[in-house]
């Protein structure tokens, strides 16, 4: 028998004993369990995910027609009121420079 | 006694308090495995066998009850080791940096492990199942998915270099 031999018998016959097995037990399944808990949040929270989506999907079918509708209307309402207040702009405007150049041609 | 088999059969039915049984029976098993596998390391040989059996756990369902338990956690414990070292040479480039490093407590048969010392981890690895555990060519080869020409030749340059 040479030394590896006697050295690797040795080894064999050593038995290696975990330190305070039930606390490793314990912690050990409470990390499997914590393990188990963060996979079935993770799993219900892309089941809320999916199911939310759901009419976000249908709304998005439609997505066109309720564009179209509501530009529409943001349309019709807003562009005869610019129109008008550019036009009472433009007025004010000219009449305000109107006045300014009689005053000055009055006062030379 | 209840045999493992039906440990594993009641924690899938049952819950995750049946595995503790199996814990119980294996720690000072996977421990030892460990502490071989790392040189006596206690706090990685503890790291590697919990992480053996939280894999273990994982893919309880894929356990074959035709095949040994304790066989298969074997596998899963190889893999665990495998993983730990490649986590750990990720960082090793920061040994080069000269700052005062933590020194691991070493435990157990230090001439077994100076006896192992030229050897890489995986000739370690191969030789500590081979010569201490007795697994055969082919289940060292099953534990490391690779061939067992593979296996037999890594054990005959690990030998040379030990002679």
């Amino acid at each position: 028998m040479n030394e590896m031999e006697v050295l690797v018998q040795k080894e064999k016959d050593t038995s290696y004993n975990q330190r305070n097995k039930d606390l490793f037990t314990f912690y050990t399944l409470t990390l499997i369990n914590q393990e188990g808990l963060k996979r079935r949040h993770k799993r219900n929270l892309i089941f809320v995910g999916l199911v939310s989506m759901i009419p976000a999907l249908i709304l998005l079918h439609e997505v066109e027609a309720i564009t179209d509708s509501l530009l529409g209307t943001i349309l019709n309402l807003s562009m005869p009121l610019l129109y008008n207040l550019s036009y009472s702009y433009l007025v004010c405007l000219l009449c305000l420079s109107f006045v300014v150049l009689y005053k000055r041609k009055s006062l030379f | 006694m209840i045999s493992d088999e039906e440990l594993v059969r009641r924690t899938l039915s049952e819950g995750s308090h049946h595995f503790g049984v199996l814990i119980q029976r294996y720690a000072d098993y996977l421990f030892g495995l460990g502490m071989r596998l790392t040189s006596g390391n206690k706090e990685l040989a503890e790291d590697m066998s919990q992480q053996a059996f939280m894999k273990s756990y994982t893919y309880l369902k894929s356990f074959d009850p035709q095949k040994s338990f304790k066989h298969w956690l074997t596998g899963i414990a190889v893999n665990s080791f495998k993983d730990l070292m490649a986590k750990e040479n990720q960082y090793s480039p920061l040994k080069d940096i000269n700052e005062p490093s933590y020194t691991p407590h070493l435990e157990g048969n230090k001439d077994f492990f100076a006896l192992l010392k030229p050897l890489t981890k995986e000739e370690r690895l191969i030789f500590t199942l081979r010569f201490i555990y007795d697994y055969k060519m082919d289940e060292i080869s099953d534990f490391l998915d690779m061939k067992s020409g593979t296996v037999k030749s890594k054990i005959s340059r690990a030998m040379e270099k030990l002679k």
